[in-house]
């Protein structure tokens, strides 16, 4: 038997067109002819390929639920890395925040910046004062509104004499400080912390500070917040704070 | 999410290709069989091939309606699974798998290399019948899965007669027969 004629009679066989005599006897074959057995098997393997209904269509229904799990872990595993990537970065960038904070050291400008405000001088809250001399208070009054240059003129007016000398050096210099003048700042507030006992010292002697980081005479800058440490808690906690940053 | 099936839902939702079931097994099983081939020097692609012989062995296996595994589905389907892999691992080489998973003590003994082997050649025909040419193609295609007659064809494909239809059937046939015989997988198989 050809090839040709043992495709044809397994077909015959597979499509039940053999007699019943005949099937018996392909049958019977079948138990001897361990070649034809296996032809048969190519056969049914070919026609359930083709064939199957059924199975197409769970091949199919396979081919599209694998296609979607693998696209969505493909999703969930780029999300998963995209997660770990951000949380990555922010860490290091908190990291890098907290050691540059830490290990900053800052330039005198900078720490000027930080640690400077305005002194107000408190005559549009306080009201005028009976014991003040009115050139004073006007001085003081002038300085609050803002206008540092005549503020200047009318503390010039107070004698080395006056009981209001040391504050009107004070506010003379911060008047030159609101002027950017730090140079003239700097000699009024050496004047005003001559006094050690009057109420302006601690205050003068930070401003006076800040003049020299200002104008970039560090050292001097130091000596005064150094100077600080023994001084009130407001200002011993300032001048702290600006000495770590040097 | 997966969700809890029982044994006669599985095989019920297996029987019918029911596509919750079947992506059930897909989320189920497709993990436990990547990792058991990737850890027997499979790779992920390989592991796509096991999945999908596995579940068309399956579902043939339940297609007879008086399917009952003698211990769980699970076991049966980790038994398949896993004889797939070591079929295949044998055939390309002689090294021998490590089960190092916790699944095999739940092996179920059951002979399904003769399943195994023919779903290879199934496969393996597949693979084959694309490469015939057309018109083969269309021929065997109307005659097994649109299941027309031969009158039929030969009206449709414009054969002389009837006659004519099966002599090109039946070349059709010994032509993707031959191909698949040429593969050396077929030798494989047939041995």
């Amino acid at each position: 038997m050809n090839n040709e004629e043992q495709t044809i009679l397994i077909e015959k066989y597979l499509d039940r067109e053999l007699s019943e005599q005949e099937r018996e006897q392909f049958e019977q074959n079948l138990k001897t002819d361990k070649e034809l057995a296996r032809e048969l098997k190519l056969h049914q393997a070919i026609r359930e390929t083709i064939g199957d209904e059924e199975m197409a269509d769970l091949t199919n229904k396979l081919n599209k639920i694998t296609n979607d799990y693998h696209k969505k872990e493909t999703i969930h595993r780029k999300i998963k890395q995209l997660v770990i990537y951000t949380s990555g970065a922010a860490l290091i960038i908190f990291l890098i925040t907290i050691i540059s904070i830490c290990n900053k050291s800052y330039t005198n400008e900078e720490l000027f910046d930080q640690h400077y405000e305005h002194y107000d001088a408190g005559t549009r809250t306080r009201g005028k004062e009976k014991n003040t001399t009115e050139i004073f208070t006007n001085a003081l009054r002038t300085y609050d509104n803002g206008q540092y240059t005549q503020a200047i003129e009318q503390f010039k007016q107070i004698p080395e004499t006056s009981i209001y000398f040391t504050p009107k050096e004070f506010y003379t210099a911060l008047s030159f400080m609101e002027l950017k003048n730090y140079t003239e700042a700097i000699k009024h507030f050496e004047m005003a912390v001559k006094d050690e006992q009057n109420v302006y010292h601690d205050n003068a002697v930070w401003y006076c500070g800040l003049c020299y980081l200002k104008t970039n005479q560090t050292q001097k800058a130091k000596q005064k917040f150094q100077s600080l440490n023994n001084s009130c808690p407001f200002y011993q906690k300032k001048s702290e704070e600006i000495l770590k940053n040097f | 999410m997966k969700e809890y099936y029982s044994d006669e839902q599985l095989i019920h939702g297996l029987r019918t290709r029911d596509n919750q079931v079947l992506t059930n097994l897909l989320k189920e099983y497709y993990p436990k069989i990547e990792k058991y081939i990737t850890k027997n020097k499979g790779t992920k692609q390989e592991a796509d091939d096991v999945f999908q012989e596995t579940i068309k062995i399956m579902f043939k296996v339940v297609r007879n309606k008086n399917f009952k595994p003698k211990k769980t589905f699970n076991a049966y389907i980790t038994t398949l699974y896993q004889n797939i892999w070591k079929n295949e691992v044998k055939q390309k080489s002689d090294h021998t798998t490590s089960d190092i998973f916790p699944e095999t003590l739940e092996y179920e003994e059951t002979d399904t290399n003769e399943e195994i082997k023919q779903e290879k050649l199934r496969k393996l025909a597949s693979e084959e019948y694309q490469k015939l040419d057309k018109e083969q193609r269309t021929l065997l295609d109307m005659y097994y899965f649109k299941k027309k007659t031969m009158a039929e064809i030969a009206y449709k494909m414009d054969y002389k007669n009837t006659d004519s239809a099966k002599t090109l059937k039946h070349n059709a046939i010994i032509k993707l027969k031959e191909k698949i015989k040429a593969t050396a997988l077929y030798k494989r198989l047939k041995d």
